[in-house]
C-alpha cells in the first residue's frame, strides 16, 4: 500500500513537471538567462525528489520505515520556517517587481516557486542538523 | 540530554538499523539520538529502553 502511494507520488510528480516543463517551453518564445537558472533549479528540485523517491522504494522493498516521528518532525518545522520566511520573500518580490513589466502570473509564479525552494532548503537543512528544540530553554 | 544508546548497542551487538528495525523508526533517528540532536517522545524512549531491559531514565540521562 505504501509502496502503491510512493509510486503513485512519483507518477503524479513526473507528469506535472513534464507538463509545466512543456507548457513553459511552448509558451516562451525566447529563454532568457535568468529563465536557465529558474529551470535550472527545478531541474535539480525534480532531480532531487526523484532520488529521495528511489530510495524510499528501496527501503519499503528491504522493510525498512520511512517514515517516522523525527521524519515527520523535519517536515513540519521546514514547513513552519518557509513560512515565515516566504513573508520576507513575499516583501522582497513586492518591492522589487513594484515599477517592473512582470505580470501578476510571473510575479506569483517566483513567489509560489520561492516558497517551494525555501522548503526545500529547510528541509535539507533540518535533515543534516536534526532537531534539538527540547534541550532549548 | 545524553544517551547511553551507542554504549548499550555495541553491549547488544546490534547496529544502528539492527535498533531502528526494532523500534520502528529510521536508522538516521537512531544516529541523531545517538549524538544527542534529536529528543524521542516518551514512547520512543520508552521503546528503546524496554529493548535494552532498562529503565529510561538509565538510557537517557538528563542534566539537572
Amino acid at each position: 500500500m505504501k509502496k502503491t502511494r510512493t509510486i503513485l507520488y512519483l507518477l503524479i510528480g513526473l507528469t506535472v513537471t513534464f507538463v509545466v516543463g512543456i507548457t513553459m517551453y511552448s509558451t516562451v518564445a525566447e529563454i532568457k538567462p535568468i529563465e536557465y537558472l529558474i529551470y535550472g533549479i527545478v531541474g535539480l528540485l525534480v532531480i532531487f525528489s526523484i532520488l529521495r523517491v528511489f530510495k524510499n522504494l528501496k527501503d519499503e522493498n528491504k522493510g525498512l520505515t520511512t517514515e517516522d516521528e523525527l521524519s515527520k518532525k523535519i517536515k513540519l518545522k521546514a514547513g513552519a520556517n518557509a513560512f515565515m520566511a516566504s513573508f520576507y520573500l513575499w516583501t522582497m518580490i513586492l518591492l522589487f517587481t513594484m515599477d517592473s513589466s512582470f505580470s501578476n502570473e510571473i510575479i506569483l509564479g517566483i513567489g509560489i516557486f520561492g516558497m517551494g525552494v525555501l522548503f526545500v532548503g529547510f528541509w535539507v537543512y533540518h535533515n543534516n542538523k536534526g532537531i534539538n528544540d527540547g534541550n532549548q530553554n | 540530554m545524553e544517551t547511553r544508546i551507542k554504549e548499550l548497542r555495541a553491549k547488544h551487538n546490534f547496529t544502528q538499523q539492527d535498533l531502528a528495525t526494532k523500534v520502528n523508526v529510521r536508522r538516521e533517528t537512531i544516529g541523531f539520538l545517538e549524538k544527542g540532536k534529536y529528543n524521542p517522545s516518551l514512547k520512543l524512549a520508552y521503546d528503546i529502553s524496554k529493548i535494552f531491559n532498562l529503565k529510561i531514565e538509565e538510557v537517557f540521562i538528563f542534566d539537572e
